[in-house]
C-alpha cells in the first residue's frame, strides 16, 4: 500500500452544484453479456429515471460527474464530491425532475452536519432539506472531520427514496486527510441492483460497466459502496491490498457501507473487477480494469 | 396489404407491464392533465384521462369563468384570472362540462380504463417498436392490442397490466396503423403509429484529434435521435459515444475527440437513444 503525503492545506469552503435530472438510461448499451454470449434488446434494458448531475455555479451548465479518465460520465454515480479534512462543503441542490414530478433530496454519510442538512424525510420533523420539490433548491452544509477520512455514500432520502435509489440516485464523497495528495486515478464502484440485473455504476456486464484505466506507477484509489438490500464482495484480479496489515484481494460491502482502497499500480494487463457473489456476477456485476504501459 | 400487415404484427413480442421493476418510462405528466381556460374557450376542449387521475383547469384569461358539469355532478365556483380548479374522475365515461358564465364555452373529459401512449416518433418497417400504455385495471389483467389499417380493428397481440399500472408490447409494423388497447368491454382511444422507411447518411471528417460527423436522415421532419457508435475492443462491441437530436430538416452534427483510428456508424433511434430504427453505412474516424 502506498502512502502519499503532501504539505497540509488550509481548510477551504468547497461549493458543489448538483441537480436531479431526468434521463433515459440503458443498463446494457452494447446490448450483450460478452462473456456468456447473451444478447439483450433495448426493450429489456432501457428505462427512464432520475440521476444526480454536477453543474457549474448557479446550475448554468452540466459538468462531468467524475474526473476524466476515472470512469464513464453518464449520471450514475452522481458527482464525486472531494474534500479535505477541515473543509466546509456546500452542496447546492436543485430538483429538475420534471418527468415524474417527485420530491428529492441528498443525504450524506461520513461528514458532520446539522439536522437541516440531513436530507432525510421524517413527517412532522424534517424540513425543506428532505423534501425538495420540483423546481426548488436547498443548500446542504457539511463539514469534513478527521473521522471523515475515506469514501462515503450519499443518496436520495426524500419521500421518493425507494424509487430513486432503485433508479440510481446515489454517489460518493471522497474525503482525504490534511496531508494526503489526490490519487492519480480515482474509481467509483457502486454495487446496486438494476431491475433484473446486478449493476456496477448502473451498468451490467463487461464493456458496459466502467472500463477503468491506469498506467504503471500511478497511485490509484477505489471508492467502493453498495446500495440496495444485498451484500457484495469487491474483488480485483491480480492485485492485493492490506486490511489491518493482512494482504487481501476481496472485501465485503453491505447496504450503504463503503470503503476506499489505495495502491501504487505496477501490474500491466487487462484485469477483471467484480462482485464475487456468483449470482451477482452472472447478472452483470463485472467489469474490466486496464493497466497500460505508457 | 392488410394480410401482410397482420402477418408482420403477428410477430409481436409480449412484454409484461414492467420489464424492469421500476417501470419509470411512461405515465401521465406530473400533476395530471391540465386544461387552460382562455378568453372564450377551453384548451384543449377534449382530454382523455385514466380513471382515478386528476384534471386541472387554470384560468389564463383576464375574465372570470367557472367549470360546471352538464350533469351537475360538480361545479368549480367562480374562477378569477389566475385561479384554478382540480378534480379527479372515479368512473369511466364522457363527462361534458361548460362555463356557466359563458355557456358557449364547452369541453369534454373522457375517462378511460386504458390509454395507449401516443408514439412520439415514426416506426421503421420491420423493426421492433415499443408500444406502451397505462391502465386503471388491476395488475395481471389481460390486455389485447388491436390494429386497424382501414378495415377495422383486429387483435394482434396480448399483454398484461403491470403492478405499476402500465403495459407494454413490441410491434414490428410494416405500414402505418391505428392501434388501441382492449380489455373486456373497455377500449382505449386509438393512436396513430406512423411507419416510415428512413435512410441515414453520414460523413466524417477528422483533424487534430477531433472528428466531426454530419448526419442527414430522409425523409426529414419527423424528429428523432441519432447516436454515434464506435466499435471498441474494450467495450466488446458498438458503444454509444455521442448523440444529437435531428433538426426539422433531418440534419444533425456530432463531434467527439478521437485519439486513434476507429470504426464508427450512426444509428437513428427512438427518443430513448437506444431502440434502433435505421443504420448509416460504415465510417472511419481518427487519423489514418
Amino acid at each position: 500500500m502506498a502512502a502519499s503525503a503532501a504539505a497540509p492545506a488550509r481548510a477551504a469552503t468547497r461549493h458543489v452544484w448538483v441537480a436531479a435530472v431526468p434521463v433515459s438510461w440503458n443498463i446494457v448499451p452494447n446490448g450483450r453479456d460478452a462473456i456468456m454470449g447473451v444478447r439483450f434488446d433495448p426493450s429489456e434494458t432501457v428505462f427512464g429515471t432520475v440521476v444526480y448531475r454536477r453543474y457549474s455555479r448557479g446550475w448554468k451548465q452540466p459538468m462531468r460527474n467524475v474526473p476524466r479518465g476515472s470512469g464513464d460520465d453518464d449520471g450514475m454515480p452522481g458527482p464525486l464530491i472531494r474534500a479535505r479534512v477541515g473543509d466546509r462543503i456546500r452542496v447546492h441542490f436543485k430538483n429538475l425532475d420534471t418527468r415524474f414530478g417527485r420530491s428529492h433530496s441528498m443525504h450524506f454519510h461520513g461528514v458532520r452536519y446539522k439536522p437541516s442538512s440531513d436530507g432525510a424525510y421524517v413527517p412532522g420533523f424534517s424540513g425543506g432539506d428532505a423534501d425538495v420539490k420540483p423546481g426548488k433548491t436547498w443548500t446542504y452544509k457539511l463539514t469534513a472531520l478527521p473521522s471523515s477520512v475515506g469514501a462515503w455514500p450519499y443518496h436520495d432520502h426524500s419521500p421518493s427514496m425507494h424509487e430513486s435509489i432503485d433508479g440510481g440516485m446515489w454517489g460518493m464523497l471522497s474525503i482525504r486527510g490534511r496531508r494526503e495528495r489526490l490519487p492519480d486515478r480515482e474509481f467509483v464502484v457502486v454495487f446496486s441492483p438494476m431491475g433484473r440485473f446486478q449493476g456496477i455504476d448502473g451498468r451490467a456486464f463487461v464493456g458496459n460497466t466502467p472500463v477503468f484505466t491506469a498506467f504503471p506507477g500511478q497511485r490509484v484509489q477505489w471508492d467502493v459502496m453498495a446500495m440496495g438490500s444485498e451484500h457484495h464482495t469487491f474483488h480485483v484480479h491480480g492485485h492485493r491490498w492490506l486490511e489491518h496489515g493482512t494482504p487481501v484481494d476481496t472485501k465485503t460491502v453491505g447496504p450503504a457501507e463503503s470503503f476506499r482502497i489505495r495502491w501504487r499500480e505496477r501490474d500491466p494487463g487487462t484485469w477483471l473487477y467484480h462482485c464475487h457473489v456468483e449470482t451477482h456476477m452472472e447478472q452483470g456485476m463485472i467489469g474490466i480494469y486496464r493497466v497500460r504501459r505508457r | 396489404m392488410r394480410r401482410a400487415l397482420l402477418a408482420a404484427l403477428a410477430a409481436l413480442a409480449l412484454v409484461p407491464g414492467a420489464a424492469l421493476a421500476q417501470g419509470h418510462d411512461h405515465g401521465a405528466a406530473a400533476g395530471g392533465t391540465e386544461i387552460s381556460i382562455g378568453f372564450a374557450a377551453f384548451d384543449p376542449p377534449l382530454v382523455d384521462v385514466l380513471r382515478g387521475e386528476g384534471v386541472r383547469w387554470d384560468n389564463v384569461s383576464v375574465r372570470r369563468h367557472d367549470v360546471a358539469a352538464v350533469d351537475a355532478s360538480f361545479v368549480s365556483g367562480v374562477l378569477g384570472a389566475g385561479a384554478g380548479f382540480a378534480r379527479a374522475f372515479g368512473a369511466s365515461g364522457d363527462v361534458a362540462y361548460y362555463c356557466r358564465i359563458h355557456p358557449f364555452m364547452r369541453g369534454d373529459v373522457v375517462v378511460h380504463d386504458l390509454l395507449v401512449d401516443a408514439p412520439r416518433e415514426p416506426a421503421v418497417p420491420g423493426r421492433a417498436f415499443p408500444l406502451r400504455g397505462r391502465t386503471a385495471l388491476p395488475a395481471g389483467t389481460p390486455i389485447a392490442i388491436e390494429a386497424d389499417e382501414g378495415g377495422g380493428f383486429v387483435p394482434v397481440a396480448t399483454t398484461t397490466a403491470g403492478e405499476d399500472g402500465t403495459f407494454a408490447a413490441h410491434l414490428r409494423p410494416h405500414a402505418s396503423v391505428q392501434l388501441r388497447a382492449v380489455s373486456g368491454s373497455e377500449a382505449s382511444p386509438p393512436v396513430q403509429l406512423l411507419v416510415l422507411d428512413r435512410t441515414v447518411t453520414a460523413t466524417a471528417r477528422s483533424a487534430r484529434g477531433r472528428s466531426v460527423v454530419r448526419v442527414h436522415v430522409t425523409p426529414a421532419g419527423h424528429g428523432g435521435m441519432v447516436v454515434l457508435q464506435l466499435r471498441l475492443r474494450e467495450r466488446f462491441g458498438w458503444w454509444p459515444a455521442a448523440h444529437a437530436e435531428l433538426d426539422h430538416h433531418g440534419h444533425a452534427r456530432l463531434s467527439l475527440r478521437t485519439w486513434r483510428r476507429v470504426r464508427a456508424r450512426v444509428v437513428l433511434t427512438l427518443a430513448d437513444g437506444a431502440t434502433p430504427l435505421a443504420l448509416s453505412g460504415p465510417l472511419r474516424l481518427g487519423r489514418g
